[in-house]
């Protein structure tokens, strides 16, 4: 992946948040609003700050570097965990729960055949009677 | 001291004493897993512990947290793999001697470090916490603000050359801490238009995200790169006898005693952190030892890191069970452990539910109790087992115990999405090198600062004076300069000494 400089593409990307709060803020009522604006205006002079810094020592601010294919595979785990949100009041916490575990083994390389096909269910099995019936704690049922 | 005797004789409840025994083993057992460490477990294992009754759900707590980073030093030692970032430092003695054969000698050491630094400091919990706690009870809106301001001082004072991402962060997190109902007004701010965050952001699912769900990212990155770099399987070494001799106990008492000191000092300033801690003690002993050769095997090179971690440990919880200010990030999850049980940390603590405040004291003293032996008996074994658990399927079912964990706490699906989003939110933040502990803190500080700004004001009629009449509060604030002021002027004198050299 192209490495790019750190400190400044980060100083961007939070003054324009510090933007966003403040404009946010300011369609507030006074009171409520003069907490989150002094935030902001904090929050845009440090990014400025920042930025000055990495441009004035450009030698210090560091690339980020992030290997592709790790990226890809957390990217895949976070839309994994989305599809588990809205799947589990459909299918029910332990299908859900195993297609979750075993395609998550899956996508991090765990390759034994003979494990796989134990290890996710008893695991889930093992989650879901802990969380049911030692300590009392409703999970979503098989199509509820 | 009736309350210290009655938390003793309750901690000796079989029903309490098994929790606090179950949460010592399971943090030796996790702090051994790289990758997984006591924040991650005090993640997942708060939402599990809410159902439990609050003794022994703060036990089970209190267990973890006391001997997780103990147990990251043992693969440090033996296989030269930090459990916990903690033990990196311990690291760098350590392995040297397992290759010289000495494997025994360096857990042992560790050991008997770990178990010196976390008495230490159960004493120093357990004589301050209470002490400042009834001090704390003269605190009004003035006081808290002040203290609040303390806080931020301090994470400014101590970060170094990081300062300016440090105060970024804690900006980040003032502003998650406004998300929700105004103290003032009951106004929605940044709701996004969702009734779920009228309260604000759910603080435990924040947490499960930002350190369990971020933890597994890293996992699944390490897993990524090192089999991109064909990394090998790694081999227990003989561990032999470990027990360390009278002799090298005698020789490693005033490197305990000045690492343990630094260990409780940094414990106790909010936003310090457990890796200063470390350093600095490491520091002082090279310093302490100029004729030996540190990173080749010097015992002194595993004790003061080890007394230096354990002794933050207790001391982190001075300032969140005396004032509701957590030292510390893992202190934090403490906070979210406490409220869940309906407990509200803070002087309110100690008057309200002292039989609580005064059995988590407790708690740690006999969970460092509990560590000694347990660590000397099964460290060898710990590593020989838990190398051998697949990183892959660990990764997947810490996800697995984050999302059911996260969704426990109310039944709600929406915890689950603040668990993603602050998982990827503490992921990028590790990317980016901005730090996790000073973000965690200004949410917190941040209700306690608007809150306390508001209603001073409001009982001033509008005079900023109140906050320096008060002398509680005029005392914190010209704490907060020092801590600011302090690196100031260090800079400056050795910018001085450079022109005169």
């Amino acid at each position: 992946m192209k490495a790019v400089r750190l400190d400044t593409c980060l100083s961007i990307v939070l003054l324009v948040a510090g933007a966003l709060i403040f404009m946010e803020a300011k369609s507030f009522p006074q009171t409520p609003s003069e907490f989150p604006v002094w935030i902001s205006a904090i929050l845009i002079g440090l990014s400025v700050l920042l930025l000055i810094q990495s441009i004035t020592n450009r030698h210090d601010d560091k690339k980020i570097d992030i290997n592709k294919s790790a990226l890809i595979k957390i990217a895949i785990t976070a839309v994994g965990i989305g599809a588990y949100i809205i799947l589990l009041p459909f299918l029910g916490y332990i299908i859900t729960s195993f297609i979750l575990v075993l395609s998550l083994s899956i996508l991090f390389g765990y390759r034994s055949i003979k494990y796989l096909a134990m290890t996710p269910l008893a695991a889930v099995l093992l989650c879901w009677a802990v969380f049911s019936f030692i300590l009392n704690i409703p999970l979503p049922g098989l199509l509820e | 001291m009736e309350h210290l005797v009655l938390a003793f004789s309750q901690i000796m409840l079989p029903s309490v004493f098994i929790f606090l025994f179950a949460g010592v083993l399971i943090g030796l057992v996790v702090g051994s897993i790289p990758g997984i460490n006591d924040t991650v477990t005090l993640a997942v294992l708060i939402p599990i512990s809410f159902t439990l009754e609050p003794a022994t759900a703060l036990m089970l707590l209190v267990g973890v947290y006391c001997s997780a980073c103990y147990g990251g030093s043992i693969p440090a030692i033996l296989l030269k793999i930090p459990g916990t970032a903690s033990s990196v430092v311990t690291l760098l003695d350590g392995y040297p001697m397992t290759k010289r054969g000495q494997a025994g000698k360096a857990l042992g050491i560790s050991t008997i470090s770990s178990v010196f630094g976390g008495l230490a400091s159960s004493l120093v919990l357990m004589f301050f916490a209470p002490a400042l706690a009834i001090y704390a009870l003269k605190f009004g809106p003035a006081e808290y603000c002040a203290l609040a301001i303390l806080g931020f001082s301090t994470v400014a004072g101590l970060s170094g050359k990081n300062i300016i991402k440090s105060l970024i962060v804690c900006a980040l997190g003032l502003f998650v801490s406004t998300i929700g109902l105004s103290p003032q007004t009951g106004f929605p701010r940044y709701d996004f238009g969702s009734v779920w965050l009228y309260e604000g952001v759910p603080f435990v699912p924040m947490l499960i995200g930002l350190f369990g769900v971020a933890s597994v990212f890293h996992m699944v990155e390490k897993m990524v790169r090192q089999r991109s770099e064909g990394a090998q399987e790694a081999t227990v070494p003989e561990v032999g006898r470990i027990l360390p001799d009278w002799k090298m106990i005698k020789r490693l008492l005033p490197t305990w005693c000045t690492s343990t000191a630094i260990g409780n000092i940094m414990g106790i300033i909010p936003g310090a952190g457990m890796l200063m801690a470390i350093y600095l003690s490491y520091g002082q002993a090279v310093r302490s030892n100029k004729d030996k050769e540190f990173g080749t095997g010097v015992p002194e090179g595993i004790a003061a890191p080890e007394a230096a971690n354990n002794a933050v440990v207790a001391s982190s919880m001075v300032p969140l069970l005396s004032l509701g200010v957590p030292g510390n990030a893992t202190s934090a999850l403490f906070l979210g452990a406490l409220m869940i049980q309906g407990l509200r940390p803070g002087p309110a603590l100690f008057d309200k539910s002292p039989d609580i405040a005064y059995l988590i004291i407790v708690g740690f003293f006999v969970a460092n109790l509990i560590m000694g032996p347990l660590g000397l008996l099964f460290g060898k074994f710990l590593s020989r087992t838990v190398f051998k658990i697949p990183q892959a399927f660990l990764a997947s079912i810490v996800i697995l115990l984050c999302c059911t964990g996260a969704y426990a706490i109310d039944n709600s699906l929406f915890n689950i999405w603040v668990t993603l989003a602050f998982g990827v939110l503490g992921f990028g933040f590790d990317k980016v090198g901005l730090p996790h502990a000073p973000f965690v803190l200004a949410i917190i500080l941040g209700a306690m600062l608007e809150r306390g700004f508001s209603q001073a004001l409001a009982i001033s009629d509008g005079s900023y004076m109140i906050f320096i009449e008060k002398p509680i509060s005029l005392g914190l604030l010209i704490a907060s300069a020092c801590f600011v002021l302090f690196p100031i002027i260090k800079f400056l004198l050795n910018k001085i000494k450079e022109r005169r050299v």
